[in-house]
């Protein structure tokens, strides 16, 4: 059994971050293994104002974001001094986010959390029990707005064997997660999402909030194993 | 979600499941990379079976490698029909 938890509220991180005296920086993610984060290094030349990147330009990499106020160790959980936060935001999409990616996730939750997945699939005809999640169904949880391209969703056989086999994998601690490859046009991409929707639909209580992230092309999903 | 230290990266919880792709371009994020290598997020990597794709993130995360079965015949015309609906419904 699988249920999503709500580890983190990326908005009121923010807000909570914003209410003390900070200024907003933006560093490009090719910078960041040269930059050192001790306590004395000044900003420099790779740094540039969130404001002037964001969101008037949405940057053209994954940015982290970090939040400086003026004394202290670098702490994100300090209550003083200098406090740290690194967000990774997708480059496609425009970046005046913060409540954008809540209410995604929210929406996601509220469509998809505990729902009998079958009322969302439609069979195909002479199609030896395959189905398919129509147009309408991929836009009630919004899969859209988390990156899925396509109108339709065919829940191919081999996805929820996959599904399956990763859940199994997962179990082992040594692993660090697996690499999902085969020809092109196998519909890998769909297979997060139809882990997205089971991950959700699979729960049977309404109780934890969602959130979901979106990095990039991907999408972020908090799910605790419940064994 | 934590903080995991002075690089400030995020790290998701035991458990996780952080789901990425990856194209030709770009890297999944680094939050994703740090997490997998602590063990912490279990890492989905969906990519093309071109080796520089995932071979650092396969040896350095420690990953399996799971390869997806093509189409087969039912399911490519199940595709057919689906998106043919889907054509017709539009114009209806």
């Amino acid at each position: 059994m699988f249920r999503v938890v709500a580890d983190v509220d990326f908005q009121s991180i923010l807000i909570r971050l914003l209410q003390v005296d900070v200024d907003l920086y933006a560093i490009d993610e090719g910078s960041l293994p040269h930059y050192n984060f001790d306590t004395t290094h000044k900003l420099n030349h790779h740094h540039q104002p969130l404001s002037s990147v964001w969101p008037v330009q949405p940057p053209t990499s994954h940015l982290h974001v970090y939040v400086q106020s003026s004394v202290g160790p670098w702490n994100l959980h300090s209550t003083f001094g200098r406090r740290v936060i690194f967000v990774s935001f997708c480059p496609a999409t425009p970046l005046q986010l913060a409540e954008w990616f809540s209410q995604v996730g929210k929406r996601l939750h509220q469509v998809m959390w505990g729902r009998d997945l079958d009322g969302m699939l439609l069979d195909v005809p002479n199609g030896r029990g395959l189905r398919y999640i129509p147009e309408t169904q991929v836009n009630e949880p919004g899969l859209p707005d988390l990156g899925y391209n396509e109108k339709v969703l065919l829940v191919r056989q081999e996805y929820i064997s996959a599904f399956n086999q990763l859940t199994s994998m997962s179990l082992n601690d040594i692993s660090g997660g697996v690499i999902v490859t085969g020809q092109p046009g196998i519909g890998a991409n769909s297979l997060l999402f139809t882990i997205t929707l089971l991950t959700s639909a699979l729960n049977s209580t309404k109780a934890n909030p969602a959130f979901f992230f979106i990095f990039s092309s991907a999408v972020y999903v908090n799910v605790s194993l419940l064994l | 979600m934590r903080d995991t230290g002075l690089a400030g990266h995020f790290a998701l919880k035991k458990g996780v499941w952080a789901l990425t792709d990856s194209s030709a371009n770009k890297q999944p994020c680094v939050a994703f990379y740090h997490s997998g290598q602590k063990n912490d997020a279990w890492v989905v990597m969906v990519t093309s079976p071109e080796r520089e794709q995932w071979y650092q993130w396969e040896k350095e995360l420690k990953m399996y490698h799971f390869v997806m079965d093509h189409f087969t015949s039912d399911e490519l015309r199940a595709l057919r029909f689906v998106f043919i609906s889907f054509i017709l419904f539009s114009l209806t």
